[in-house]
């Protein structure tokens, strides 16, 4: 199977930014959060390849560390939302009547607010953390998989290989976990794979924002909101943490298009 | 030919009305003398009697005129009226003849009254009734002539009305606006109050009658709301603005290499400390706060943050006030060993955990990272939460943290940056501290009138909080405000913009 050279591309990027995140510790050549204000606002050098930021924190130490933040936000709120929001899809759509109903009514609420209204509700709400952002970005990407695993659950219902299951005697439940499931995850994954790279950029935001996780724990979110200050005469603090945003949401956007490309039986 | 003709004037017509309509006036603004000032945020009310926000200080002097006037060097001078001081409880003002406010109503001594009764009427719910102090009476003797009685002597009178409590407005327009007054106030200042459209301009236009004869020289101000800094230093040089407030530390020594700019600085009134939640938790334990001070080395946030503008603080009293500042008191250095000792003593053997709560300023964040820097090294775990500018006041009163920012925008008067923070039961005691000694040294320091005895007073105050440290002191910020090189203006050490003054080259 050769592979798309902008798939490619995605996934090397991808896993650049895991392998920093995961090696963040060994890469980092110094604390990210230890200040040397004698170091401050040092520009990028040989000591600090990235430069310091204004309290003389090596920035490189803290991108590397900061894809942490992203990542961990990014995997847990997507695959929170995913289970929670695939499994209540699937029932909606499978079994219809009430619980269709009842399940998309919700979602519909939940979709009637702009995403990133609804992330900055819920974390003002209960506070700003590193939990309360995943949670609440969570929360906004449950409807997506709800009303997508519905649409699949719809489909995927009425087909005779279903049918099948079902006059043979198998319940409702064996049939949605071991036919309806790995029936409708093709869209759910190349979905996920997407809404990874918003929730890398909703995260940002939050953080831009003082919502998401608190300093001196670093993001890439927090790093530009530090940065704003000394655009005049430290550019360099905005590029770092702008580049490393940019390139990992277009390493994810990549990589989700190759993956619909090859699952997505509409794509 | 006609019709194109006719049609080329009535397009020309509507140019200026359709800039105006899309919000900026950007065609209108450049012409008549027109001052666009870039400010942090809206004031809140335009009610001098009901002002409680920092961000009005911007504004106010400009709608309104107090009834003495402070000078950049912080003297009082006659305004509206002239004093005289009868005897200590004893104050006979005389206002200036054939003066009105904006709305052409006279300015009299009955009107004068109507002022002060309203700000002393608990009805009226004004901050400006505490400022005014224990006023007995106020008694008017001619036309233009009124005499304020005091129960007991109060030293900070004739400072308070070169402050907001003096500022008179029309009682004529109180009744006739009513609760409209707050957003279209008619008072006696150099400007009146064209429009104002809440956190997008609030126009002001010269006014004819400022007692001031042949000021102000502009003719319009308009006030623009621009909370983000960088958006505000990129107005100004683009030429959009031509002053603006909130100029941060970093900026200055760039502002200071561009032509056509120009920054001003000088020491500000008032002080950036967090308050010690001293009703519970770690910090109810007085040894856990001097620890807590003694881990901060106040020279690296004087350079860090701050670089090098304004000075370190140790207490409330800032350099600017000259006669009441001592630049010897230095009660605190940094002192780790101190600091660990002290903890011990407390029975602390783990590190102490606390939060310090900041708003997403990015100034106060960096400034609460560098205190948990340095507080970590010496037997402390700081977390820092950061909340929204509009929750602060909230969380101060309710005492929901352990060390939060409270910051102070000052007082020309020491007793406008103590009486507040430190007696009993003042309103900004947010540390929930209770000190019957400071609360005495206060009381008594505004019932002398001599000015050596009140400084005497207000060390010996500033000495008791610094032992007891209900506050951790950071900071004196220096006001800093920068406008186009061809602003002739006036800085005042309150941040105050006082545009009578000003001209546009």
């Amino acid at each position: 199977m050769m592979m798309d050279p902008r798939t490619a591309i995605g996934a090397a990027i991808v896993a650049v930014v895991a392998c920093a995140a995961l090696g963040a510790p060994w890469l980092a050549p110094h604390d990210p959060n230890l200040p040397d204000f004698a170091a401050a606002l040092a520009p990028p050098g040989a000591s600090h390849w990235f430069g310091a930021d204004d309290l003389g924190r090596d920035t490189f130490s803290r991108i590397v560390h900061g894809a942490r933040a992203s990542l961990m936000v990014g995997f847990l709120s997507v695959a929170g939302a995913l289970v929670l929001g695939t499994s209540l899809g699937l029932i909606a759509g499978y079994f219809g009547g009430l619980a269709d109903a009842a399940i998309m009514r919700v979602m519909d609420v939940l979709f009637a607010f702009p995403g990133i209204l609804l992330a900055l509700g819920i974390t003002a709400a209960l506070g700003p953390s590193l939990s309360n952002a995943i949670l609440a970005i969570a929360v906004v990407n449950l409807p997506i998989f709800a009303r997508l695993a519905r649409s699949q659950a719809l489909v995927i219902r009425s087909l005779d290989y279903v049918e099948a299951r079902r006059a043979l005697g198998f319940g409702p439940l064996s049939i949605l976990v071991s036919t309806v499931l790995p029936n409708a995850m093709g869209p759910i994954v190349v979905q996920a794979s997407l809404l990874f790279a918003s929730a890398i950029i909703t995260e940002s935001y939050l953080s831009f924002l003082g919502l998401g996780v608190q300093p001196p724990t670093p993001t890439w979110g927090n790093m530009l909101r530090g940065a704003i200050g000394f655009l005049d005469m430290s550019a360099w603090l905005a590029w770092f943490p702008g580049i490393a945003i940019f390139a990992t949401v277009l390493g994810f956007n990549l990589l989700g298009d190759g993956l619909r490309d090859r699952l997505d039986p509409r794509a | 030919m006609t019709t194109t003709r006719r049609h080329f004037a009535r397009l020309a017509g509507s140019i200026p009305a359709l800039s105006l309509a899309t919000g900026m006036g950007a065609a209108s603004a450049q012409t008549a003398r027109t001052l666009n000032v870039g400010i942090v945020s809206d004031p809140v009310t335009l009610d001098p009697a009901m002002m409680a926000s920092f961000f009005e200080i911007l504004v106010q002097y400009n709608i309104h005129e107090p009834l003495l006037h402070l000078t950049p060097d912080l003297k009082i001078e006659p305004g509206l009226a002239a004093v005289e001081i009868v005897d200590p409880v004893t104050y006979r003002f005389t206002l200036k003849q054939g003066l009105t406010f904006h709305d052409g109503t006279t300015i009299d001594a009955a009107a004068a009254k109507a002022n002060f009764d309203r700000m002393l009427d608990p009805a009226t719910g004004s901050p400006r009734r505490g400022e005014l102090g224990p006023i007995d009476a106020v008694e008017v003797t001619a036309p233009l002539t009124f005499v304020v009685r005091f129960k007991a002597p109060y030293a900070p009178f004739l400072q308070v009305l070169a402050n907001r409590a003096g500022m008179m407005v029309s009682p004529a327009a109180l009744g006739s606006l009513g609760a409209d007054f707050a957003t279209k106030a008619v008072g006696a200042g150099p400007f009146k109050v064209a429009s104002w459209t809440k956190n997008a301009e609030l126009v002001l236009e010269r006014f004819a009658g400022y007692w001031r004869s042949g000021l102000p020289s502009i003719d319009r101000v308009v006030f623009r709301p621009i909370a983000d800094e960088t958006v505000r230093l990129a107005n100004l040089r683009s030429g959009t603005l031509q002053l603006v407030d909130g100029v941060p530390p970093q900026s200055v020594a760039q502002l200071g290499r561009e032509a056509n700019i120009a920054v001003k600085q000088q020491p500000g009134l008032g002080f950036n400390a967090f308050s010690f939640n001293t009703t519970r938790g770690a910090f109810a334990d007085a040894r856990v706060r001097r620890a807590f001070v003694l881990t901060m080395d106040p020279d690296v946030i004087q350079r860090v943050v701050y670089f090098n503008t304004g000075a370190p603080a140790y207490g409330p009293i800032p350099p600017s006030i000259g006669w009441a500042h001592d630049p010897a008191f230095k009660p605190n250095r940094l002192d780790r060993d101190g600091a660990r000792k002290l903890l011990a003593e407390a029975g602390h053997n783990a590190p102490v955990p606390v939060t310090i709560t900041v708003t997403n300023s990015p100034l106060q964040v960096r400034i609460a990272e560098v205190l948990q820097s340095q507080a970590n090294q010496a037997g402390f775990k700081v977390d820092i939460k950061q909340i929204d500018a509009t929750s602060l006041i909230t969380v101060l009163r309710q005492r929901d943290f352990d060390l939060c920012m409270s910051p102070w925008s000052g007082r020309s008067d020491p007793d406008g940056n103590m009486f507040n923070y430190f007696t009993k039961t003042g309103p900004n005691n947010f540390a929930g501290w209770q000190s019957d000694t400071v609360t005495d040294l206060l009381t008594r320091a505004r019932s002398v009138v001599d000015q050596a005895e009140r400084a005497k007073l207000y060390r010996a105050a500033e000495t008791a909080i610094a032992a007891d440290m209900p506050m951790l002191f950071v900071h004196f910020d220096a006001t800093i405000q920068a406008s186009t090189g061809r602003l002739d203006w006036t800085q005042y050490a309150d941040g105050a913009l006082r545009l009578q003054f000003a001209r546009l080259g």
